[in-house]
């Protein structure tokens, strides 16, 4: 076998671990009734669908307000921008969510509030992800439109939409394979009409112990997804990379959406930390722990960055290859309470044996995610070189240290540094691998659970800081490989 | 390339190193024994009792104290089943009344020689189990700002008046203690038809069914919630914590649910004696007096609250006799509640 076979053998082993494990641990004696796995299935779906629509519709608009600060001093607005976008993802789901209550008062339960949650949450990161396309995929076309007098109409209808339409596609896939599989935010506004999938997963676990049907419900699960994913299309290959005029599309009502969904919705977390802070004494007399847990978040944060960095360029030494690729496409990870369970029952769990668990459990989580945020569309647009330097003679490794890794390093490192940003206010992994509070964010709900919410508020700011520390040295770390590559 | 690489590598492998060592410090640093308690996070986290129980019992144990955490109940429970002895936890703290059977028949447990003591009468029922034994209780009530209700509900019917729509943050059953708490609270006091009857009524009243008692709790501070299902002794955190009076609990006609904290020694325990003497630490003035108050929950041996915060709760009417429900019994009410959430059930 080669190394390549190998190695997409071993990637494809670690990713569907938890289900061969757990379908081995926990003998399938009974399904799930249909009744109640439809009527999941079909909150999952409809809350998945929404949410996905409606981010995309959201995060367009936003988007076309990113494109507005390209070039020059505009760069760092826009940098901010992006920040304050990606702002939902880097907090857990709980400050969001109390965030978003607080401005949408009474709030919809049921499948209405987990949409509104789920768009809230995921518009940004769609914003982001759309710019970039409509920057690299379109821009330049956007440009010579805009030069020979096309209208903004003219232009959505005959080229944004026909080329793009694939991308959007993915996007929204991507976006609803997310929601598909979400917990936290169905399990606290769900209410009972809206209990998903997931939710119904933990019920099985939590109420009955009912493991065998757990593990059936998240096959059944990722089985969907699968299969939706099998019938997508790529979406079209990079342009070159240049600062394009791009005023044909953009707009600063996005960016007035965007400020102003921030406005509101994180109002009631500045109050919090305000708040918050009449009580920061009490922090004086655990200086030390809250030392050790920033940085167990940095340890925690940089692992799962090094590893979801190690998997990414694992992906693209193995690419392409046509199993592999729609296999990665529709994979889903299976449910968080699952794959923990999956990784305590293997080996021990005591000593540094968390540290490894915890980010070998994320990246597995995360991966998926990742590699639908975009990495496929970065190795996608390289397999014209690929080509090319195979037909010249290079051989694998050749190709993968020469050719790929100096245009790829920094993007890698820059999806493993949101997989470390994620990582750092994680605490549903690490709470079920962990044998104490080792990082800030478990810290950090172990205050909510004895009612200082408002330290909690308090220490969820240093988790945005440990997340941005860990996001820039795997910055730097791809800087730095792909400069040393060449 | 090779300097940078080393660098980071150095530069990493130290902080990882120093953070092991750091969490190692609860390993024997000598040939010592080490005590293995299982419990969830908010009772073994810095903010617990865990903490100052540990100083407590090392000062003349001759041992170590070491805390595996495990989140909540539910999950202590799933984790004792799945890992077994191989988790070795000689104690396990914070199973309530719901989890007992369960427990009991998941797992064997070692009986309790617990006498002698000096316990509020609404503790006494709960001290005839051989296996468990309680270290704190609770009486669950709703609590409210002061003077932000026109009318305080003073019954469960009252949680139906109109200025509550929307407006009651309770805890999801299936996933919470309290949550559970309320339920049986509701078919205790009004059987089971009409109580299943009032549940489905209720759900138009209820801001959310939380998972957590710390997001009921957060809705409710961070005023989307009016109400918030909790325990008569939440109160007291804000007038000691945050200096805070503007929050009551309120007291109900139908007399209210205890929670009761049990903590018991799993047959595989490896430093049984020292369990026990753990469990003892914990029952003792100054073990009970730690845990009230850091747990804010009543202490169960009388004389531990006086002088304190805690003596000035006053005392609501409760539900009276202790019972361990069945598994199934809890699971049935569950399938029941959960039924009614989704519109199916009555």
């Amino acid at each position: 076998m080669s190394p390549r076979n190998l190695m997409r053998s071993a990637l494809l082993v670690y990713l569907v671990f938890p289900f061969l494990f757990l379908l081995s641990h926990f003998h399938i004696t009974n399904w799930p009734e249909w009744r109640e796995l439809l009527w999941a299935f079909k909150n999952s779906f409809l809350q998945a669908f929404f949410s996905a629509v409606f981010s995309l519709l959201l995060g367009t608009w936003v988007a076309f307000g990113l494109i507005s600060f390209t070039g020059g001093f505009r760069r760092h607005y826009r940098m901010i921008l992006e920040i304050l976008c990606l702002l939902p993802n880097f907090l857990p789901p709980l400050f969001t969510l109390l965030s978003i209550l607080n401005f949408i008062d009474p709030f919809p339960m049921g499948i209405a509030g987990i949409t509104i949650a789920h768009t809230i949450l995921n518009f940004g990161l769609v914003a982001v992800m759309m710019a970039n396309i409509i920057e690299n995929k379109i821009g330049s076309l956007a440009e010579l439109a805009y030069i020979e007098g096309s209208t903004r109409w003219q232009f959505l209808r005959k080229a944004f939409w026909p080329l793009l339409k694939n991308d959007i596609f993915l996007l929204t896939l991507f976006i609803f394979a997310v929601c598909f599989g979400s917990f936290a935010i169905p399990l606290i506004v769900g209410g009972g009409k809206g209990t998903t999938m997931e939710v119904l997963i933990y019920e099985k676990i939590r109420l009955s112990s009912n493991w065998s049907e757990a593990v059936v419900l998240a096959v059944i699960q990722s089985a969907f997804i699968f299969a939706v994913s099998f019938f997508a299309k790529r979406g079209g290959a990079a342009g070159p990379s240049r600062v394009v005029n791009l005023r044909i599309l953009r707009s600063f009502s996005g960016i007035g959406a965007l400020l102003l969904i921030m406005a509101f919705g994180f109002l009631g977390y500045v109050q919090g930390v305000v708040e918050g802070f009449h009580q920061i004494s009490a922090f004086y007399e655990l200086q030390s722990p809250l030392l050790w847990n920033f940085l167990g978040s940095l340890v925690m944060g940089i692992l799962v960055g090094l590893l979801a960095y190690g998997s990414l360029l694992v992906i693209a030494y193995c690419w392409p290859k046509a199993w592999f690729e729609k296999f990665l496409s529709g994979y889903m990870a299976p449910s968080t309470a699952l794959c923990c369970f999956a990784f305590l029952i293997v080996g021990t769990n005591e000593s540094f044996w968390p540290f490894i668990k915890i980010p070998l459990a994320f990246n597995l989580l995360c991966l998926a995610s990742l590699h639908r945020m975009g990495w496929d569309g970065v190795l996608r647009s390289l397999e014209g070189q690929i080509t090319i330097a195979r037909i010249l003679g290079a051989n694998s490794t050749q190709i993968f240290k020469e050719v790929l890794m100096p245009q790829i390093s920094k993007r890698a490192a820059l999806f493993a540094g949101v997989a470390a940003v994620w990582a750092c206010g994680d605490y549903s992994v690490s709470r079920i691998l962990a044998h104490r509070d080792v990082t800030l964010a478990m810290m950090t709900e172990t205050l909510m659970s004895g009612y200082r919410l408002g330290l909690a508020t308090v220490l969820s700011l240093s988790l945005v800081a440990c997340g941005v520390i860990c996001f820039f040295v795997m910055v730097g770390v791809g800087n730095v490989f792909s400069r040393k590559s060449i | 390339m090779k300097h940078f690489i080393l660098f980071v590598t150095v530069v990493f492998v130290g902080l990882f190193l120093a953070l092991l060592n750091k969490n190692d410090e609860t390993k024997p640093q000598e040939v010592k024994p080490t005590l293995r308690v299982f419990g969830y996070s908010s009772f073994t986290g810095q903010w617990g009792p865990g903490p100052g129980l540990k100083e407590l019992f090392e000062k003349d144990c001759e041992c170590q104290v070491q805390y595996i955490e495990g989140s909540d109940s539910g999950i202590l429970l799933q984790r004792l089943k799945i890992e077994g002895d191989s988790l070795g936890a000689d104690l396990v703290v914070g199973l309530d009344q719901f989890d007992l059977q369960k427990a009991l028949s998941e797992q064997k447990w070692r009986e309790l020689n617990i006498s002698g003591l000096d316990a509020y009468d609404e503790v006494k029922p709960a001290l005839q189990n051989s296996y468990f034994v309680p270290f704190d209780w609770g009486v669950i009530a709703f609590v409210a700002r002061k003077g932000e209700l026109n009318q305080p509900p003073r019954s469960l019917d009252d949680l139906m008046e109109p200025e509550l729509k929307r407006k009651i943050a309770i805890e999801d059953p299936r996933t919470s203690s309290p949550g559970m708490q309320f339920l049986y609270w509701v078919v205790r006091a009004k059987g089971e038809d009409e109580g299943f009857k009032f549940i489905q009524k209720i759900m138009d009243q209820v801001h959310s069914y939380s998972p957590t008692w710390s997001a009921a709790y957060g809705l409710f501070t961070k005023k989307q919630a009016k109400l918030a299902l909790s325990y008569v002794t939440s109160p007291v955190y804000h007038q000691v914590e945050e200096k805070n009076n503007d929050y009551v609990a309120l007291e109900f006609k139908e007399g209210h649910p205890i929670q009761y904290e049990f903590m018991g020694i799993p047959d595989f325990c490896k430093n049984c004696e020292l369990a026990e003497r753990f469990v003892n630490l914990m029952l003792s003035d100054q073990g009970q007096k730690l845990i009230m108050q850091k747990n804010y929950m009543f202490p169960i041996i009388k004389n531990v609250k006086e002088g304190t915060p805690f003596a000035d709760i006053p005392q609501f009417k409760t539900l009276g006799d202790f019972q361990i429900p069945p598994a199934q019994e809890v699971e049935r009410l569950l399938k029941k509640w959960s039924e009614v959430r989704r519109g199916d059930g009555t």
